[in-house]
């Protein structure tokens, strides 16, 4: 009986759906979807993402801060003494100059930017990170995360912010949106 | 209701409806109604009006679990004009706007769901497999498609932003002539 009914509800939900469907194409433009496949297949990538442009409408809208808000910006404000405070620089220690190969394959970098965006992830689920910690110091490893820290930034995967009461930078979660422009500091 | 007193209200509405108060932009019939009382959608029509004069379009999106309830729709002001083919998105890259484009075309025709399946393998025409899998996490994430046991549906970004029409014919009629066009 129980399973009878649980099939009678299976049924039903797929009759629903169907004239969901039904409702939804009499409503709008018929298209042939094999004469859309066969465009989609001999438009390049260029005029896809065209014919997408001409059809986004951006959402209008204000965003506004909070006095709540506004009144933590200007605590953080206020604490930050070192402002228009230049920190004098440290002498550049010698260094010895040399010229090293480094080639990253796709292949290795596709599995290797997998690992180390679920490390990543994981570590600034806890909280910011100093992106000076993430890079470390050996020279060849330093120069491979950097770039995968940039791309992962430019993915929206995490997301890079500088914080001015320490002049450092740091890893945070992704806010949703990818950071535009991602500078690789080595 | 008096002329005037109509008029206040739709222009209450109007600037509630243009501040974003929360994650996502516009507001749900239950705010506005709140707002202007229980024949809020005869007020809407004002509202609509003032938003043409301003090149701005309501857009309705009804909730996904009661379709049919307005009070529980989203209502959002949108340009009336496209975004176009030069300006483009700034943190959109033009492959991930070319595979919303395939994405959404396929979900509008096939009736608003799609395996993921079916759907990478026709991305495979056009990307690799790893960038592909990292453009679904990120239009995912930006609420353009969402991801539901193995399936990819409209997300609510589409519903407010992709006018379904313009993009299907403007993918019928512009991008194979591209195409096919000699450079």
């Amino acid at each position: 009986m129980i399973l009878d009914a649980a099939a009678v509800n299976a049924v039903s939900k797929i009759v629903s759906h169907q004239n969901d469907w039904l409702s939804y194409q009499f409503s709008r433009v018929q298209v042939d979807p094999y004469m859309l496949l066969d465009k989609i297949r001999s438009s390049d990538i260029e005029s896809l993402s065209r014919a997408f442009m001409s059809s986004v409408h951006l959402p209008a809208s204000v965003r506004q801060i909070d006095s709540r808000r506004l009144k933590r910006a200007a605590d953080y404000w206020i604490e930050l003494t070192a402002w228009g405070k230049k920190e004098s620089l440290e002498a550049i220690p010698e260094l010895q100059i040399g010229l090293e190969e480094f080639e990253l394959l796709t292949d290795d970098i596709e599995k290797e930017l997998q690992s180390f965006a679920s490390w990543l992830k994981e570590k600034v689920s806890n909280g910011p990170i100093l992106y000076e910690d993430v890079l470390g110091n050996d020279g060849k490893e330093r120069v491979k995360r950097a770039f995968l820290v940039s791309y992962l930034c430019s993915s929206g995967v995490i997301s890079i912010r500088y914080d001015p009461s320490t002049s450092k930078y740091v890893i945070v979660q992704s806010s949703g949106i990818p950071d535009n422009s991602v500078a690789v500091v080595l | 209701m008096e002329e005037e007193e109509l008029k206040g209200k739709a222009k209450k509405l109007f600037s509630y409806l243009l501040v974003q108060r929360h994650s996502q932009p516009g507001c749900k019939g239950w705010e506005l109604k709140r707002l202007a009382g229980k024949n809020y959608q005869e007020i809407l029509k004002i509202v609509s009006i003032m938003a043409d004069e301003a090149n701005l379009k309501l857009v309705v999106v009804p909730d996904e679990e009661q379709k049919d309830d307005m009070d529980k729709a989203r209502y959002v002001f949108v340009s009336k004009d496209a975004i176009g083919e030069k300006e483009g998105i700034g943190w959109m890259r033009i492959e991930e706007a070319a595979s919303l484009a395939i994405i959404l075309s396929q979900l509008y025709v096939k009736g608003t769901m799609e395996s993921k399946k079916a759907i990478e393998s026709l991305l495979l025409e056009k990307l690799p497999g790893w960038r592909i899998k990292q453009i679904i996490a990120k239009l995912t994430r930006l609420g353009y498609i969402e991801e539901d046991a193995g399936y990819i549906k409209i997300g609510w970004r589409s519903k407010v932003e992709v006018d379904r029409d313009e993009l299907l014919t403007s993918i019928l009629s512009k991008a194979g002539k591209e195409a096919s066009q000699p450079s």
